[in-house]
């Protein structure tokens, strides 16, 4: 993704995160925008650019966010690598291995915030309430939206990325 | 490139980015260093934020109707919410002073620290992302005075508390909600004087735990901060209480409290930046040297 497509879809997202979105909770949980648009760019890419704007949009989100910095770019990167390894073919002729692989990493992504934030950063987790009014309401969200996401940067992605057809 | 390398190559990538993480969350976490990046990254984007969240203010419903001009709605409306939070900040207040007076006839030297709040006022950017913290973020900083600890009040209902400054940058601050989960600080019911631990919970609501039992608890009752502890300014209006839950065999009694604030519809918030918090550090220093002098 260039950086001027990059910096800006960033932007927009965790604004649109960290504004819009926490006023449309759905029992407890909240789409996580930033998270969409990396794994959907990650099922996409070709290249290895899916963890990188995981790590922008991560630290981007920890800015715009109570959490401390750096906890959500951890999450958000290794999580990504996992989707980005599975051929991207995979994910545009088929439906169902980008809903199974948003539900696992949004899942591996909320856990890995949760474990940090309770073991490295001391806040109270009480997981019974964070695990079922949070963290699955959120999971549920990503899963529904990954889908429109994911069709919304085909587009971008192709007129970034085009295919290089050799002849024989 | 071959699919292995590219594999090999996005490892090499992912695990480089990790440790980058890793180093800012570490080096974050104990010291201030981050945060002249954190200002330069976020002083740009508060006022889009800014614009973000007053568009979500506008789509609310019941905003749109043709006709109304609704930017002088809107500031004539915010300009009255200011003037009822000023009314009722001065109202608790009062009822505050009567109260301490009664008290202070028969206290000599009773001080009373919290009585001339100077506030900042601040909108609301932007609120927390990761869905398990309440934060809020405004767009006031240290270049306004705001530190970390400044009590937080507003609200559209007037003066409740809202939260303590957690962090801060030159241009933005971020507030954690009295709601929030990590939130336990010493209040009191202003009626029956019953002094307590108000606990934020995860969903959104507020507890008030170690409540002795022999104080009577209401519904309805307004719980205030009890300045217990020297953090908070004392008197700022919690809640109210919504139900008691008391039992016999229990050595205290809990009661659910319905936030005065409508965390959702913050849009506006006042930081207190004239109270001292009490430095409670030197009580820590002399039990550590206690504990260094006993121990073998």
């Amino acid at each position: 993704m260039s950086l001027q497509l990059g910096i800006p879809l960033f932007i927009g997202a965790v604004l649109l995160q960290s504004t819009i979105l926490p006023r449309m909770r759905l029992l407890g949980g909240q789409p996580d925008l930033v998270l969409l648009v990396v794994f959907a760019w990650a099922m996409l890419d070709r290249e290895q650019e899916g963890v990188v704007w995981a790590f922008v949009g991560g630290f981007l989100l920890d800015i715009f966010s109570g959490v401390p910095l750096g906890v959500s770019a951890l999450a958000l990167v290794p999580v990504t690598l996992v989707v980005s390894l599975a051929e991207p073919k995979v994910f545009r002729e088929s439906v169902l291995p980008p809903l199974l692989l948003t539900a696992v990493g949004a899942a591996g992504y909320h856990l890995l915030v949760l474990l940090l934030l309770r073991f490295y950063a001391g806040f109270p987790i009480e997981w019974e309430s964070a695990l079922l009014f949070v963290t699955l309401p959120s999971i549920l969200l990503d899963v529904l939206l990954i889908l429109p996401v994911l069709r919304l940067l085909v587009k971008p992605y192709d007129r970034l990325h085009p295919r290089v057809l050799g002849l024989r | 490139m071959n699919r292995r390398n590219r594999n090999t190559n996005r490892l090499i990538t992912a695990g480089v980015l990790v440790l980058v993480a890793a180093a800012a969350l570490f080096i974050g976490q104990r010291s201030g260093l981050l945060n002249p990046v954190v200002s330069a990254v976020s002083a740009p984007l508060a006022p889009l934020a800014r614009l973000f969240n007053t568009g979500a203010n506008a789509v609310e419903p019941g905003s749109t109707e043709p006709g109304v001009d609704y930017d002088a709605l809107l500031e004539e409306n915010l300009d009255l919410q200011r003037t009822i939070a000023d009314l009722q900040v001065e109202l608790v207040r009062l009822q505050e002073i009567e109260r301490a007076y009664e008290r202070v006839s028969a206290i000599a030297n009773y001080n009373s620290d919290n009585l001339d709040l100077e506030v900042v006022s601040a909108d609301v950017i932007a609120r927390d992302t990761s869905g398990y913290l309440r934060w809020v973020g405004i767009n006031r900083g240290t270049r306004d005075g705001i530190q970390v600890g400044d009590a937080v009040i507003g609200g559209a209902e007037g003066s409740g508390f809202v939260g303590v400054v957690g962090r801060v940058s030159a241009t933005t601050a971020w507030v954690r909600l009295v709601i929030d989960p990590d939130t336990a600080l010493n209040a009191l019911v202003q009626e029956s004087r019953a002094e307590g631990t108000v606990l934020g919970q995860i969903r959104g609501g507020l507890i008030m735990d170690f409540i002795p039992q022999e104080f009577t608890v209401e519904v309805g009752d307004t719980v205030i901060t009890s300045g217990l502890g020297g953090s908070l300014p004392a008197g700022l209006v919690i809640g109210e209480v919504q139900s008691v839950q008391r039992q016999e065999a229990e050595l205290f009694q809990q009661a659910a409290i319905r936030p005065m604030v409508d965390f959702d519809q913050l849009e506006i918030v006042a930081v207190v930046t004239s109270f001292q918090p009490v430095d409670t550090t030197i009580f820590d220093e002399a039990l550590e040297e206690e504990g260094a002098e006993d121990a073998p």
